[in-house]
């Protein structure tokens, strides 16, 4: 029995070795295919990418940037995985984010006189629930209605961000009304840096509690397996007493609910105040993060750090060589075409072989009864 | 597959010769050490906002040989990382294209005291009193102011159902600006005429721009302007369509819609910045609220392009009079 | 103005607007019938926007031009389908990788070819084909019979696909694979195959609206013209009920939501604008919500098929 145990094991290790090098070479295709575009515009690829790894890992400021970026993906990478677990699509990230940052910036400007230890959670807090709702409402459709959530997340994408713009260019307004900004978050709202002199902020610390609490969830409690067992089979979980339309609205409230927090760390880390359109697309990126992190909490944390390193880089690459911006998306549409393609190839190759080694096994097992 | 792989790899490096090859064309430029930079909230092509202030760094690097550097599409929670770099980096004139990094830059703007930086817009001016403008040495707020007036009074003159409409693309200062103008400008010119202003709350889709512009002419409108970018397109389109007159605006726009363009009202930023750059060459750098008036060659208005053939003399005439005098400050201080 | 005129004007505005969204919605329906599910409908449109745009300008005709942006979907229904047929990669993944593919490319390319110009470069359009007799018909003359030829092409394709999809044996087959590749194939149908064919006329059709939007509608390309159109045709094909009929009228009633927008806009009704920009996607997610029960998806929509 240990024998198979730590062949098991040894399999497993096996296929995320593959899977990491199958991975790793993808994104070294697509990049090598983003700097043949490059030097199609008549820009040096060589400087733009060593510019790519400058703005990234060049200096304990640069890398600062690449976990400002980091932070968002971590949560909206988190959100698309957690629903992705439950056989969901959240497609609705970079609307919640908004929601969230909405709730979070509410709760820091108007909730005064409060200390930091209590102001801070409870921002967070807001910033969770105001992206839960925001998804909640879908996933509520999907279960009473049956709508498919795949469009109407990304329909309440468009209609959160106009609320936001409208909130921040009316209610919300920063008097005397002159921005279209609101007030900057009091002071024991928002987040400090945790590298001094640089933009890289406590949200951070928070994003990865809750990448501890994300791997609690799913594989350490109850709930958090039934949801897995409804998204691998939800036939299969359905005749074994689980409630899936219950399971959908708790997934969809927490999923939102960190990309909520993606909007809330933003807000509290980076801007301190709320402006409409604030994000450069960390919903989107979301989705890219968790397919590269197949879903897993360390899987995760790394498509967090490349593609934060890709947008860090991607500063750079624009400033020094002159890369138009249009580029990056190229390159990120690269990378998440290369990962995906990647991964299926290696699933099929997986296939073969395992075809082939149970054949093998088989005449094995012939031979040692015939010895 | 080797064979493949062996092929991709001489591709990239023969690639990557080609950019050596062509990098010294590069390094010619380099007499003056003064380093410029736009950062913009949108793309260089919109046809609008961001152009403009493209069109500011290439007229600068033009007329004295810097290099043309500008970084596109930065979104609000992007902007202190550029403004840092480009801060340590001691560029010598930043301009940040856009009020809603005023508190980007308002934070971060003493730390670099090498650089200058320019905020386009960020301020609104009421009762003639100004607002909101903290003190920092190497901040300036700037902007032309009025435009709404000039657009206003020549719609004011052109109309002859007495409605006319400007269309913003989003409530933002640099256009809201121009929007709270525009009543004023038309009743210069014109008292009775309805002046109606809204917003399309587009800078990109120029169908929706277009069908709101046609609903407005199917409602009598018989002049029609915007500024929403490449959306604003859609409107001088309808226009052209359905036989009105339309402004351009923010660049001369005449061939987007020669059929119905009668003048283009220009903001006039290319000569607004390079104003700004001299005044760091020679030392006369003024922080603060740096406001072009009409007077001072922030607002310009475009050719005829042919179109005082085509109108009825007495509106020509109307309208070259109306520039004058506003130019002149006999209509009022603008 | 009189009443039928004014609203013979409105249904005229309605159709003109449906249509890149109809074309959207007829190409994706081919594609949901055969099982697949794509939603880089967004992402195709704009690469269509821009190839029509240069084919226009550089062929000189507009047919041209749309021709250009057919095969340009084509292609990306290939690409698509290699990725999510033979690959069985995440179909919705690949579809929004298409989006920012489609987004970051058109942007690149048209800086490429046509540099940064204030005035965009004049190029063939479609004009107005009025028919004789029937465009004076009053309401209906203007909106039926005074459009633009694709016009005509896309609300003509509702009758074809529908023949095609529920007539005809290929169409049968098409369908069949979209409920159960499994039996399909015990019956002899090639799966991969019509998945190959369905996701690449399926994306032409999708280009088509998208050629419709930068030379039939309007005259140039511009950054993220297609402003959710794509999205929106998405919706509509459910809303639809997976029939070319019912698409025709999701994109009608949508778009009537812009429509509703503008004359509200245009009458001084003092709602926010930003509220305004909302209806046509609230109007989308109630429409969903009313009718996704009775929306019958094919079975294995999304679902990637593996042979044996």
């Amino acid at each position: 029995m240990k024998k198979i145990d730590s062949v098991k094991t040894k399999a497993m290790l096996e296929r995320l070795f593959q899977q990491l090098i199958v991975s790793g070479s993808a994104i070294v295709i697509a990049l090598v295919l983003g700097m043949i575009l490059i030097a199609l515009m008549d820009i040096n690829p060589l400087k733009a990418f060593a510019a790519l790894l400058e703005g990234a890992f060049g200096s304990t400021n640069d890398f600062a940037e690449t976990l400002v970026k980091m932070t968002p993906l971590l949560f909206t990478g988190m959100s698309y995985a957690l629903a992705n677990r439950c056989g969901l699509t959240n497609l609705g990230m970079e609307g919640q984010m908004y929601m969230g940052a909405l709730f979070a910036a509410a709760a820091g400007i108007y909730l005064e006189n409060l200390p930091a230890v209590l102001h801070i959670p409870l921002c967070i807090a807001a910033g969770f629930i105001g992206g839960g709702l925001w998804c909640l409402l879908a996933g509520w459709l999907k279960v009473r209605f049956g709508a498919s959530e795949i469009i109407t997340t990304v329909m309440l994408n468009t209609i959160a961000i106009n609320f936001i713009e409208f909130m921040v260019n009316g209610p919300m307004i920063e008097p005397p009304g002159i921005n279209c900004q609101t007030s900057p978050l009091l002071a024991t709202a928002t987040f400090g840096p945790i590298i001094p002199g640089t933009r890289a902020h406590w949200g951070f610390v928070v994003s990865l509690l809750f990448v501890f609490l994300f791997w609690a969830f799913l594989w350490r409690s109850k709930k958090g397996y039934e949801v897995r067992v409804s998204g691998l089979n939800s036939q299969a979980a359905l005749y074994s007493g689980i409630n899936t339309d219950r399971n959908i609205l708790l997934v969809t409230f927490l999923a939102g609910g960190l990309a909520g927090l993606a909007g809330a760390s933003e807000i509290m880390g980076v801007q301190g105040r709320l402006f409409p359109l604030f994000s450069p697309g960390y919903g989107f990126d979301g989705i890219a993060v968790a397919l590269i992190g197949m879903n897993s909490p360390l899987g995760i944390v790394f498509g967090a750090l490349l593609f934060g390193a890709f947008r860090a880089g991607g500063t750079r690459m624009q400033m020094r060589a002159k890369v138009p911006n249009s580029i990056v998306a190229v390159m990120q549409a690269l990378v998440i075409i290369a990962v995906v393609a990647s991964q299926m190839l290696l699933e099929i190759w997986n296939e073969h072989r395992l075809k082939k080694a149970a054949m093998e096994q088989r005449s094995v097992a012939v031979e040692g009864k015939e010895g | 597959m080797k064979k493949v792989l062996a092929l991709l790899l001489a591709a990239i490096l023969a690639f990557a010769l080609i950019g050596c090859a062509s990098s010294p064309k590069d390094q010619a430029g380099e007499e003056k050490d003064m380093k410029v930079v736009a950062l913009l909230s949108g793309v260089i092509t919109d046809n609008g906002w961001n152009q403009i202030c493209y069109e500011s760094v290439k007229a600068i690097s033009e007329k004295y040989g810097t290099e043309l550097e500008y970084i596109e599409n930065i979104a609000v929670s992007d902007m202190s990382g550029y403004i840092r770099m480009y801060g340590d980096d001691k560029y010598d004139l930043v301009i940040v294209h856009g009020s809603q990094f005023e508190s980007n830059v308002t934070e971060l703007a003493a730390t670099y005291p090498d650089t200058m930086f320019c905020l386009s817009y960020g301020f609104k001016v009421e009762d003639g009193a100004e607002v909101n403008i903290p003190d920092i040495p190497n901040l300036a707020y700037v902007g032309p102011v009025n435009m709404g007036i000039v657009i206003g009074g020549i719609m004011g003159i052109l109309t002859e159902t007495d409605k006319v409409v400007f269309l913003g693309g989003q409530d933002i200062p640099a256009i809201t600006d121009i929007v709270s103008g525009i009543e004023e400008g038309v009743h210069l010119t014109n008292p009775d005429a309805l002046a109606t202003t809204d917003y399309l709350g587009t800078l990109t889709d120029q169908d929706k721009g277009k069908e709101i512009a046609l609903s407005y002419i199917s409602q009598g409108y018989d002049v029609i302007s915007a500024s929403a970018n490449s959306a604003q397109i859609g409107c001088l389109l309808a226009a052209e369509e359905k036989g009105v007159y339309a402004l351009g605006f923010n660049g001369d726009q005449y061939s987007l819609a020669p059929g119905a363009i009668v003048l283009s009202v220009m903001r006039n930023y290319p000569a607004i910045y390079v104003d700004v750059f001299e005044s760091i060459l020679n030392g006369t750098w003024k922080n603060g609220m740096v406001i072009y008036d009409l007077g001072d060659n922030g607002t310009l208005v475009s050719d005829w392009h042919g179109w005082d053939e085509k109108l009825p003399k007495e509106k020509v005439d109307a309208i070259e009079k109306f520039i004058e005098d506003l130019y002149a400050g006999k209509l009022g201080d603008y | 103005m009189d009443l039928v005129q004014m609203i013979g004007s409105y249904l005229a505005s309605d159709i003109r607007m449906a249509t890149p969204i109809l074309l959207a919605g007829l190409g994706l329906l081919l594609i949901n019938r055969a099982g697949l599910l794509n939603i880089g409908a967004e992402g195709t449109m704009l690469i269509a926007t821009l190839v029509a745009v240069v084919g226009s300008f550089y062929l000189g005709n507009v047919w041209l031009g749309l021709l250009c942006a057919i095969v340009s979907g084509a292609l990306i229904g290939a690409l698509f389908a290699l990725l999510t047929v033979t690959l069985r990669a995440n179909q919705t993944v690949v579809g929004a990788a298409i989006n920012v593919l489609g987004s970051g490319l058109s942007a690149t390319l048209y800086r490429i070819i046509f540099g940064v110009a204030t005035n965009n470069a004049a190029i063939d359009t479609f004009d107005v084909l009025a028919i004789p007799i029937l465009k004076d018909i009053p309401i209906i003359g203007e909106a039926f019979f005074q459009q633009k030829p694709i016009v005509y092409i896309a609300f003509l394709l509702v009758p074809i696909i529908s023949y095609y999809l529920f007539r005809t044996q290929s169409g049968l087959n098409l369908r069949s694979v979209g409920e159960n590749p499994k039996v399909s194939d015990t019956l002899g149908i090639n799966v991969a195959r019509t998945q190959y064919l369905a996701a690449i006329v399926g994306s032409a059709i999708i280009a088509m609206g998208g050629a419709f939007l930068s030379t039939g509608l309007l005259n140039s390309f511009s950054e993220e013209m297609v402003s959710g159109r794509g999205y929106i045709a998405l919706a509509a094909v459910i809303f639809g009920r997976y029939k070319p009929t019912g698409i025709m009228a999701a994109a009608m009633i949508f778009m009537g939501g812009n429509v509703l927008a503008n004359i509200l806009m245009v009458t001084g009704s003092n709602i926010p604008y930003n509220f305004l920009t909302m209806i046509p996607y609230v109007l989308t997610v109630i429409a969903l919500a009313i009718f996704a029960r009775s929306a019958v998806a094919p079975a294995a929509l999304g679902k990637p098929y593996k042979r044996g």
